[in-house]
């Protein structure tokens, strides 16, 4: 048995967590200090072999193939075939590394926050990670759906036990909620394997044999077939639709997201957040190509509001991690209308935004819980002019906020232009003209999002680093001077530089900026944010052609609804040349087409 | 003559082996001063298992008199000893003799007759598995009814305990009388006592359901089925459970819980394999082989166990939800879960044994896609099983704690059973290990996976959904209502969800304001530890129990190879 | 500008708070309903309870017979 063979390479970095959660147990003991060092250790190893996995899978998955696949047999009795089959391909290779790497920062952000029980808190930490693992790397469908239930129960645990005021509400609230959905989805990937099971006369829970076998024999949309492709479609949609969240099934989140200690958010937010989205480009998407394409405009209309929706609550918020949280509803509606619009721009951008944000707001709540472990309090009233005295900790709060309002230069703002991109393509060509007023209004609704996404982190960053100081003094008593550096240069869209000369004193240096551990829980991130935004081409191609045959059927079923020809659909080119040219360029120059006149033919 | 009786006596070897120590057990405590009664028993059951010809080759049926054992009949044999083992375990650590223990606790001397009786309840059941004569199965039967009386009674021995023990006692009688009835019903129209032959008249083609078998036929499944539903405690024979469970204690309530279940699950699959027969279900209705009778037995059959399953789960779940006593909120939970069992045989009697108008390749045709619904169910009776033994096992090793007192003037107040969820507060503060065991076998009856209860519904669940896969789904036709029971099968899991997680929440959430003694005895701990085993075994390979059930279950369907003898009364 | 879009962000709010989650929450109630419901059945008496079931079996029966009428 070959270690460093692909398949075994995959399961042992699966594996690698519950090994370090045994460890943890083993090492309770000796105290606090060795079980954090254990689970910081066990992450880092298993993030290191993720990298490694994700470099190795790279070419294979560029080039559409699957990577790494394994099959082991688990439950094989006759005609009944269950197998641990586990891979990557170009959906779930970054999620993948995501994952991984934000277990580093879950871990790190909760180093001195946790006192209590740390066994049971890294253990749970580990456990999940191997399931949110194991979730994008399955390739078997019952597999797929016993990770996907299974990463409910540590963080049900992680809630109640290490969360804030209301975490038992929140934790039953999301486990219940997000079950109900999920058990639905249960149903309706049972269909589609009998289904497949029928018409090919092989029993097979394989995703790939299901994807191929659906194809060759779609499931009936009209009454003669008891319409079951719309039935499935929907079981599998309650089950995704709760999870992403879509408005109005998101009302778990918020409470989630507050009440759970920062290492759960981080994980919450980052990745379980994204299971949604990847359950509905893996199954809904490929299998279920016509009843997508026919729910398509309600989807993004969803998606819209959702984006609009979760704006204005935010803004109307006065705790910051509520405010966050309902940030992520609204960033995942770009999401959903990316993967609504069924345009391989938009698709591929909705990808890359899941991976954006999963980076962006496990780093916001990363922060807010480190603010929170200094000052006590989340209520913005209470908290202000931070920036002076945690410099650091203002800059990459920034820096993450630039990254979720779409900044140019940042991660987020390719994800976010290509999904809006997309849309207008989609809405100026690729549509039937009684739909074109509907899609160009909500493609500008969606442009409106951005603007109030602005508007609301803006504001909120402004009272919280800025200004003068409200919060009761932190870790030590003296307050520092002036926060001037790089934040500043990026900072003209709307904060002020203030400076700290409202409280006169001597320029002491910075005492409640970022400790060592916090360091390395947001450095990563940061990079990731940069690297992405900088270079987004590399991040872009190797899911493409995943992503591709992902929404072909579905671009294709709805290019047929709307009775326009596929070639006149997609206009311009769809692949994003890395933006190693001036910003400025990169946001004027691609946003005029869709202003002009008509579909355009760019080289 | 003397070949036969021996010959049926050999293959009643095991149940013989166990009525043979509850003898020693019964005498050994009365004329020689013998104290450990469960020991016996634990010996009882191990010398049973070891009894030869418990292996079978897989389809082979061997019949001799009344008695037919076929890989169906090994299955439940090998799973009562099992769990008897469990029980045992269990009831040897259920050491109180009432909810409130004065200070001094009189340890039982009469844990031989209770080991005794439990051992002639194994039989019983057993017998059940292994009968093809209606009489025998009755007999079967009341030898399992007869002891559970008996253990109530026993067990506990305060007011609230002897009242739940007369409840069951008249409800179990009303049960067995309506189930009586039914069977005498049921011989009025196959015209004869053994069930081999019962069934070929149900299945002959010749003549239809006319004249006095056109209310012989629905009294026999309503009446039989009525009687089963007490033992199961499905609707509408469910009402006990609640009351009886919490005044019995945690080990009668466990064997409560689990063995009166097999019994009623036993007797369920093999009242359809008279229907069945020689292949699965309505295929051999299209097939012409099963005649009207056996097309409306089958009908009438799935008819009530998918209603009954419906109205079972859901009065089971929603009553749960708003229990604080424990055993309580356990006993709705049971009587939840008897509704899901029902979701299987119902599939089992209305599923079709091929997909697409073909059989699998490679498969029997008396298998479906995966499991087929009577090996679900098995599988699903497996898992229940083993986490139900956990639970009470946990909360008799818990035992009592002593309430609130402040040292003074009043002597202590006598300990006070674990009864309420509120006293489950803080456990895994102060009992890990039995937290853990309890939040595993609570979850996995919750169906959260990799756990075994998970499994379960999935195949509950697939084989619903099989069912006439190939029909359109109109409103109203047998397609739509089948997937309208998994639907509410899988809500219903949801639901249930809701107060398992409650009771995990009170154990790991909540901080503990009164330690338990954990007093009961280190049989009932050790009967814990074993359950979690099992779980741990099935989550890691599920494949073992997969296969044992797949096989069980697929002889519900095996054909007879025996003749049967002629039928001597037409309806 | 600010303002009505401001109003518009409390008005949200309060509608997210109250009305998205309050229909959720009394999707929850549902069972809890239904469970009120038929723990108002569990009377405690044995004679209900034996009538309770022999009146089911016997629906049971007659549902079926009556499919069988000629």
């Amino acid at each position: 048995m070959n270690p460093f063979s692909p398949a075994n390479h995959l399961l042992l970095v699966i594996l690698t967590p519950l090994v370090g959660a045994l460890a943890a147990w083993l090492l309770g003991s000796r105290g606090v200090s060795a079980v954090r060092q254990s689970a910081a250790v066990t992450t880092l190893i298993t993030l290191a072999g993720a990298v490694l996995l994700v470099l190795r899978a790279i070419p294979d998955v560029s080039a559409g193939l699957p990577f790494a696949v394994s099959e082991g047999q688990w439950l094989v009795d006759g005609p009944f075939d269950i197998r641990l089959s586990l891979g990557l391909d170009g959906l779930s290779i970054w999620l993948f590394g995501l994952s991984a790497l934000l277990s580093v920062t879950a871990v790190m952000v909760s180093w001195e926050a946790i006192k209590e029980k740390p066994v049971g808190f890294y253990g749970l930490l580990l456990v999940l990670e191997s399931a949110m693992l194991g979730v994008f790397a399955a390739r078997d469908v019952i597999l797929f759906y016993v990770f996907f239930e299974f990463t409910l129960v540590p963080l049900f645990f992680l809630i109640g036990i290490w969360g804030h005021d209301d975490r038992r509400r929140a934790a039953v609230k999301f486990f219940i909620y997000t079950l109900a959905g999920s058990v639905l989805a249960f149903l309706g990937l049972l269909t589609i394997v009998l289904w497949n099971a029928a018409h090919t006369g092989t029993l097979s829970f394989d995703i790939a044999t299901l994807t191929a076998g659906l194809a060759a024999h779609p499931l009936p949309m009209d009454s003669r077939g008891g319409w079951l492709q719309w039935w499935v479609f929907l079981a599998l949609f309650a089950g995704f639709a709760v999870k992403v969240p879509i408005v109005p099934f998101h009302t778990w989140l918020p409470l989630a997201h507050v009440e759970a200690p920062t290492g759960g958010s981080v994980d919450l937010a980052g990745v379980l957040l994204k299971i949604g989205i990847y359950g509905f480009l893996r199954f809904s998407l490929p299998m279920l190509p016509d009843a997508t394409a026919a729910a398509a405009p309600w989807i993004l209309g969803l998606g819209v509001i959702g984006i609009l929706y979760g704006a204005l609550v935010a803004l109307a918020q006065t705790d910051l991690k509520r405010l966050i949280a309902y940030s992520s509803v609204s960033h995942m509606g770009y999401c959903v209308m990316g993967v609504a619009a069924l345009e391989p721009v938009a698709v591929e951008g909705a990808t890359l935004q899941l991976i954006n944000h999963g980076l962006s707001a496990a780093g916001l709540f990363a922060l807010v819980g480190m603010i929170y472990e200094r000052y006590h309090t989340r209520s913005i009233a209470n908290l202000g002019g931070i920036a002076a005295r945690a410099p650091w900790l203002a800059f990459m709060f920034l820096l993450f906020t630039f990254s979720s309002i779409g900044l140019p230069g940042l991660n987020g703002f390719v994800g976010e232009f290509m999904v809006l991109l997309g849309s207008f393509q989609r809405a100026w060509g690729g549509v039937a003209t009684e739909w074109r007023t509907v899609y160009l209004t909500m493609a500008v609704a969606s442009v409106v999002g951005v603007v109030l996404g602005a508007w609301y982190m803006l504001w909120a960053v402004e009272r919280v680093f800025f200004g003068a100081s409200r919060q009761p003094p932190g870790t030590h008593e003296h307050a520092a001077g002036e926060h001037g550096h790089a934040a500043a240069a990026a900072a003209d869209h709307g904060a002020h530089g203030h400076d700290g000369h409202g409280h006169g004193h001597a320029a002491a240096e910075p005492t409640d900026d970022l400790r060592w551990y916090e360091w390395s829980a947001l450095a990563p991130l940061a990079l990731f944010v940069v690297w992405i935004g900088l270079f987004p081409a590399m991040f872009l191609r190797p899911s493409a052609a995943a992503v591709r045959s992902a929404m072909a059927p579905g671009a294709a079923a709805f290019a047929e609804r709307m009775r326009v020809a596929e070639s006149d659909a997609h206009p311009a080119q769809t692949t994003l040349k890395a933006p190693t040219t001036t910003l400025t360029g990169a946001v004027i120059i691609p946003a005029v087409p869709p202003f002009t006149a008509g579909p355009e033919r760019n080289p | 003559m003397t070949q036969t009786s021996l010959s049926t006596f050999l293959l009643a070897g095991p149940e013989f082996t166990l009525v043979a120590a509850a003898l020693v057990a019964y005498l050994g405590g009365a004329f020689c001063g013998l104290r450990q009664g469960w020991l016996v028993a634990l010996i009882g059951i191990v010398v049973a298992a070891c009894w030869p010809g418990m292996g079978l080759e897989a389809g082979a049926v061997v019949t001799s008199g009344p008695l037919s054992i076929d890989d169906f009949s090994l299955f439940v044999r090998r799973f009562v000893l099992v769990a008897g083992a469990g029980l045992a375990l269990l009831q040897a650590g259920d050491q109180f003799r009432g909810a409130v223990t004065p200070r001094q606790t009189p340890r039982g001397g009469g844990t031989c007759e209770e080991a005794g009786t439990f051992l002639l309840l194994l039989a019983g059941l057993s017998l059940v598995a292994s009968a093809n004569d209606l009489v025998l199965l009755f007999a079967g039967l009341e030898l399992v009814s007869i002891p559970t009386y008996i253990l109530l009674s026993l067990k506990r021995t305060d007011a609230q305990g002897q009242e739940a023990s007369l409840k069951y006692f008249f409800l179990s009688l009303v049960a067995s009388a309506l189930f009586l009835y039914g069977m005498a019903c049921l011989y009025g129209i196959g015209g004869s006592t053994n069930l081999a032959a019962i069934g070929s008249k149900l299945r002959s083609a010749d003549g239809g359901v006319v004249g006095t078998a056109q209310i012989l036929l629905p009294a026999a499944i309503g009446m039989m089925l009525g009687g089963i539903a007490f033992r199961l405690a499905a609707v509408p024979m469910h009402f006990y459970a609640p009351d009886v469970y919490e005044g019995a204690g945690p080990g009668n309530a466990a064997l409560l819980s689990t063995l009166p279940k097999v019994a009623g699950i036993v007797v369920l699959l093999r009242l359809l394999a008279l229907g069945t027969g020689g292949t699965l279900g309505m295929i051999a209705l299209n097939q012409g082989v099963v005649g009207p009778a056996g097309a409306a037995w089958l009908t009438f059959f799935w008819q009530i166990a998918a209603v009954l399953a419906a109205l079972t789960m859901t009065v089971g779940n929603c009553m749960a939800l708003l229990q604080t006593n424990l055993r309580r909120l356990l006993a709705c939970s049971s009587i939840a879960h008897a509704g899901y069992l029902l979701v299987g045989v119902a599939a089992a009697a209305a599923a079709d044994s091929t997909i697409g108008g073909r059989p699998f390749p490679g498969a029997d045709t008396s298998w479906t896609a995966a499991l087929g619904g009577a090996s679900a169910t098995l599988f699903y009776l497996a898992s229940y099983v083993a986490a139900t033994i956990g639970v009470f096992g946990a909360l008799a090793y818990l035992g009592h704690r002593w309430p609130e007192w402040s040292a003074g003037s009043a002597p202590r107040p006598p300990r006070e059973e674990i009864a309420t969820i509120d006293d489950l507060d803080g456990l895994s503060g102060t009992n890990p290990v039995v937290a853990f065991s309890l939040a595993t076998f609570l979850l996995s009856l919750a169906g959260i996976p990799p756990l075994p209860g998970f499994w379960g519904k999935l195949s509950l669940a697939m084989a619903a959904l099989e069912v006439d896969w190939t029909a359109k789904a109109t409103p109203g036709s047998r397609r739509v209502f089948f997937l309208s029971l998994a639907v509410i099968l899988v809500i219903n899991a949801a639901i249930a969800a809701a107060y398992y997680l409650r009771l995990v929440a009170a154990m790991y959430f909540r901080s503990a304001k009164r330690g338990v003694q954990a007093d009961g005895g280190l049989g009932a701990g050790i009967a814990m530890l074993a359950a979690l085993v099992v779980m741990a075994m099935v989550t890691l390979q599920p494949r073992p129990l997969f296969s044992a059930a797949a096989r069980a279950g697929a002889s519900i369907a095996a054909p007879s190879t025996v003749a049967a003898p002629q039928a001597s009364i037409q309806p | 500008m600010v303002k009505p879009i401001e109003a518009l962000s409390l008005v949200t709010a309060f509608f997210d708070r109250s009305i998205v989650d309050g229909t959720v929450d009394c999707i929850g109630q549902v069972p809890l309903a239904w469970g009120s419901a038929i723990r108002r059945m569990q009377s405690g008496l044995v004679q209900r309870y034996a009538l309770a079931g022999v009146v089911g079996v016997l629906a049971i029966v007659l549902a079926l017979a009556w499919q069988l009428r000629p």
